[in-house]
């Protein structure tokens, strides 16, 4: 009679039981400290780690020689447990208890307890270097003697092979394995032979490792604190292939260790009870730091912080979780709700008022700073429109000029980023960052632009409608239809705009299908040099090497404007990177001052622009090149040729944002939140925190929501029936 | 009936072979690699080194029979996007939650939408069945993740009753299985009335009023059976649905499921990744179809097998 009844019962209790086996919920339980790291990392193998999810987490399970101070991003001892640097040598002396781990257990092969050595640091850059590795980050070595004539000679011996094998009807190989033992042993020793005969890297020993660059480039041992730079474990790489980035086969010399993976999910990191840096450890350097009698800044940074923080065997958090969470304003949520303790971004929909609201009352969870990442326009240079140098260059002027940026900020994108009249942000160390176009007062700069155009009309230059290309993104898009108004209004200029998906996107700025187009920049490391170098190229005028004379010219990857200028090119490419070998000899000096004079825009954008320091560039590059030949001392030497540096940078700028191949609109700013109970996390410049210095205070979690912090945005209820009560 | 089961097997393989070749030349068509990205040390040397480490540097129809010899022996391929996973273990780990997400919200959507529907048909007519039917044209039109966002701010900001996101226990699994499964039990309720009334108003429902049968007895024995075979045909693609939908309420609730992947592999041209989920969204859908087709034959006398298709 209840047959039909029994058909649904029936039916709900399989879909039920279905739901009971398949239910994969891991309750994993309060970490000590969670935090919203973004996309699912895509590897943790460092050699292919490009993002900021996986840098995040390689911070905590690998360890480079040197290890970021969490405020300053100084480098503090690491793996390395000093250093010294003798002209361009640098000699890094390893501890020799910095272990391997393997789950949880000192990782040993053939009954050995395996510690990191050099060899492990010389195969991880080498294994970056690797033509078929293909690794991005391998630019990062080449400030180091002979790596570039590796990189070139095993590519070239790489497409050798490949191209034998080719001839011999056999697939390509992706793997030095996947070749026959006779061919591989001759690839290996070729490399080998090559690489200790070339290579500025060296290992004396078990536990010292050489390094000896090319030229002096200050940023050189910031760079061993980055993840591209950490030391791999052989052993586990040649037994487990790529499958050894996985929870069970992983080898890590991180604070941390990787206790659980759940893809797209989280990662749960636990503390590595085999870390050197113990309780003994952290005392002995403390006194060891105090018996210094003049410290230098980064060691009086050291100490300051290991005083205030206690050793991490004795206070460092035991287990953290990486949320893989892309959608901001969940991770607001969470972040409220009391669920996560550390969000990167307030979304862009509040976060104008959470900012306008700080003001009135401070909102201790909140980090607001203005970073050196910066939004800009590429402007396609080989649009017949932009192309003239002449008109060209006026009409991108114009339209740099025309933007009324601050009103960009408070209105559209509303979280008081700092408005870009430059490239190069003002965060550099020793580098004079400046407005570079624009006199600070919009109605004269709108003049301005209206006065160019009317000088490129005049010489019979008609203007089509210009494209605004972005990826689809409601905040590009409103900033895109913001500029389109600005240059309708101020110019009578018309834009449209042209939103493509993220990949179509990239391939139209590779290939050059766009007007202008929407890009930004997060700088690798803290020099000007980051963000200079992406609008170079190699060519013939400014690399004079007969042998490539029939070679096109190669753009920077990032030079999707094609911006093609050879003084440029030398200052940055050549001059600033072996700056002492360009300053050797009167002539050489001499020679610079010269390409930079002969520019042909010198007169207006270098000669006659005084900066904020009362002085033209060129007048104080050539007081500085005459100071140095006076100097005898090879010290103060490096020092002088480090200010020239980075005045030749600034001329590098200057010439940049006079050809405006890009327009820059604003800086970045951060909006981090963590909970003022967190110790040891500081904003920086690079927003990379390690968890290695993370403490609570009273080394407790603050259990509970966070409602009450934020009082405007999430209102306490209070439910109806009370108030009703009271009031009668 | 074998020959019927057959038919039906082959019919859906054929689908799900042409599904999957569909979108591996579609997917390959599309923009962009999965190697692209806006790095500075993205040459052209490192995105060739990462061809040819996935076989995308061999000719279209070499990489096609490659990847299908794999399906067919159940290795979907290595993800391009996630080194050193394959599609096979990222499936693994992440569609069983949506499994058992989907099948909490289908009980939902059945035991909500038969039980409104029901009452709906009985009261035809009255207050009880426009307010419900009203309710019902508010839960096709809404989208779901309009529901999981009203639901999150009354029962979680405002009431606390259950955690905003996770999936942890089974706490977490209530709210989303509720906002997913909504505008399905809506759709299940309309049908569920219509299928009633229209039984209702039979001859053979007076002949057992004039039996002296009771109310109950009518109902649950004679006027359901009649209303299910609509709804039970759509439950099939409702399922499917449900699965395949889930995407935005896994979004919401950071569920780690398997439509987020889906939508993720597609913007990442994760190649594998993309086919794998096609062709595991395409069984299924295949699959409920061919349950449902099967279980008509048994309520309702009037199907019977007939041939192959």
């Amino acid at each position: 009679m209840y047959r039909n009844l029994l058909i649904i019962v029936a039916g709900c209790s399989i879909l039920l039981g279905i739901f009971f086996i398949s239910f994969n919920g891991t309750a994993r339980g309060r970490a000590d400290y969670a935090w919203v790291n973004g996309a699912e990392p895509e590897t943790l193998d460092v050699t292919f780690m490009t993002g900021q999810p996986e840098g995040e987490i390689a911070f905590a399970i690998f360890e480079g020689l040197t290890v970021y101070h969490p405020k300053t991003l100084e480098p503090m001892p690491g793996v390395a447990k000093s250093w010294e640097q003798k002209d361009l040598t640098f000699t890094f002396h390893l501890r020799p208890d910095a272990w391997w781990v393997k789950k949880g257990e000192i990782y040993t092969v053939d009954g050995m307890k395996q510690n990191v050595t050099a060899h492990d640091f010389v195969y991880a850059w080498q294994r970056q270097c690797w033509p078929e590795t293909g690794s991005q980050y391998s630019f990062l070595l080449d400030y180091i003697v002979g790596i570039e004539e590796f990189k070139t000679a095993t590519a070239e011996q790489w497409k050798q092979v490949i191209d034998r094998l080719a001839k011999e009807g056999k697939p390509a190989p992706s793997k030095l394995s996947e070749l026959e033992e006779k061919i591989r042993k001759e690839v290996e020793e070729f490399r080998s032979r090559l690489w200790n005969d070339k290579v500025g890297i060296k290992t004396p020993d078990d536990l010292t490792l050489e390094v000896t660059l090319k030229s002096f480039v200050p940023y050189f041992i910031q760079l061993t604190n980055f993840y591209p730079l950490f030391p791999l474990p052989r052993q586990a790489i040649a037994q487990y292939g790529n499958q050894w980035t996985m929870p069970d086969n992983i080898v890590t010399n991180g604070p941390y260790m990787l206790e659980d993976w759940r893809f797209n999910s989280f990662i749960r990191l636990k503390k590595n009870p085999f870390y050197w840096e113990t309780e003994k450890h952290t005392t002995a350097r403390i006194a060891e730091l105090k018996t210094i009698e003049k410290r230098s800044r980064s060691e009086e940074n050291e100490l300051k912080l290991l005083e205030s923080l206690g050793s991490f065997e004795k206070r460092g958090l035991v287990t953290l979780d990486a949320l893989a969470i892309e959608q901001e304003d969940i991770a607001l949520n969470l972040y409220v709700n009391g669920d996560v303790d550390k969000i990167r971004r307030v979304i862009p929909q509040v976060v104008g008022e959470v900012l306008r609201e700080n003001k009135l009352h401070p909102i201790p969870h909140l980090h607001h700073e203005v970073e050196p990442a910066i939004y800009y326009y590429d402007v396609n240079l080989e649009l017949p429109v932009f192309k003239s140098p002449e008109t060209g260059r006026k009409i991108r002027q114009a339209l740099a000029l025309a933007i009324d940026r601050k009103r960009l900020i408070r209105e559209v994108s509303r979280a008081e980023q700092s408005p870009a009249y430059s490239m190069v942000a003002d965060l550099m160390l020793g580098y004079n960052a400046e407005p570079r176009f624009g006199t600070g007062d919009l109605a004269k700069d709108i003049a301005e632009a209206k006065k160019l155009l009317e000088e490129v009309k005049a010489e019979g230059v008609t203007l089509p409608t210009l494209r605004i290309l972005y990826n689809t993104l409601e905040a590009h898009k409103s900033i895109a239809a913001f500029i389109q108004d600005q240059w309708k209004q101020n110019l009578g200029i018309d834009a449209k705009l042209e939103n493509q998906e993220w990949q179509v996107y990239l391939n139209s700025r590779r290939t050059g299908q766009f007007d202008l187009a929407r890009a930004g920049w997060i700088p690798d490391y803290s020099d000007p040099n980051t963000f200079l170098e992406l609008f170079t190229c190699d060519d013939l005028e400014s690399d004079k090497n007969p042998a490539r004379l029939d070679q096109p010219i190669i753009y920077n990857q990032q030079n999707h404007s094609k911006y093609h200028n050879p003084h440029y090119n030398r200052i940055v490419l050549q001059y600033s990177a072996r700056m002492l070998d360009y300053l050797s000899t009167p002539e050489k000096r001499k020679q610079i001052i010269e390409d930079v004079k002969s520019w042909p825009a010198y007169q207006q954008a270098i000669e006659g622009k005084v900066r904020k320091t009362g002085t033209t560039s060129i007048a104080d590059l050539e007081k500085n090149m005459d100071e140095f030949g006076k100097l005898t001392s090879p010290e103060e030497q490096l020092q002088k040729s480090l200010a020239i540096r980075m005045l030749l940078l600034e001329i590098a700028e200057q010439m940049l944002m006079w050809d405006v191949p890009v327009i820059p609109i604003y800086h970045y700013t951060s909006s981090e939140l963590w909970p003022p109970e967190l110790e040891g996390i500081a904003s920086n410049e690079r927003e990379v925190h390690p968890p290695k210095y993370l403490r609570w205070k009273g080394d407790k979690r603050p259990a509970g929501s966070r409602y009450d912090a934020f009082p405007r945005f999430w209102p306490k209820y209070v439910p109806k029936e009370k108030e009703v009560v009271t009031e009668k | 009936m074998i020959r019927f089961v057959f038919g039906r097997l082959i019919s859906v393989i054929l689908t799900i072979w042409f599904v999957a070749t569909l979108s591996f030349f579609l997917i390959r068509l599309a923009p962009g690699n999965p190697f692209a990205n806006e790095l500075r040390g993205a040459t052209p040397e490192v995105t060739e080194a990462k061809k040819r480490e996935y076989h995308l540097d061999l000719p279209l129809r070499e990489q096609y029979w490659i990847w299908l010899r794999g399906v067919v022996t159940g290795d979907l391929g290595p993800s391009m996007k996630y080194r050193g996973k394959t599609v096979n273990e990222i499936i693994r780990q992440t569609f069983p939650t949506s499994i058992a997400l989907g099948s909490v919200a289908m009980v939902f959507a059945v035991v909500l939408g038969m039980m409104t529907g029901v009452i709906a048909a009985l009261k035809k007519n009255t207050p009880i069945d426009y307010g419900l039917m009203a309710v019902a044209v508010f839960g096709i039109s809404l989208p779901s993740f309009i529901l999981a966002t009203l639901g999150i701010v009354v029962l979680v900001f405002w009431a606390r009753l259950f955690p905003l996101a996770g999936w942890e226990t089974y706490s977490n699994v209530l709210l989303p299985g509720l906002a997913l499964s909504l505008p399905f039990a809506a759709k299940i309720s309309r049908l569920t009335r219509v299928g009633m009334i229209e039984i209702l108003g039979e001859d053979f429902i007076r002949t057992a009023h004039a039996k002296g049968l009771s109310e109950r007895q009518i109902v649950i024995k004679h006027a359901l059976r009649g209303a299910m075979l609509p709804v039970v045909s759509y439950l099939g693609p409702a399922f499917a649905l449900i699965l395949t939908g889930s995407l935005v309420i896994e979004k919401i609730f950071f569920i780690p499921g398997l439509g987020t992947i889906f939508v993720q592999a597609a913007t990442n041209r994760d190649y594998n990744v993309v086919l794998g989920t096609v062709v595991v969204f395409s069984s299924l859908l295949c699959f409920f179809n061919f349950v449902v087709d099967l279980s008509y034959t048994f309520l309702d006398p009037r199907v019977k097998p007939v041939s192959g298709r």
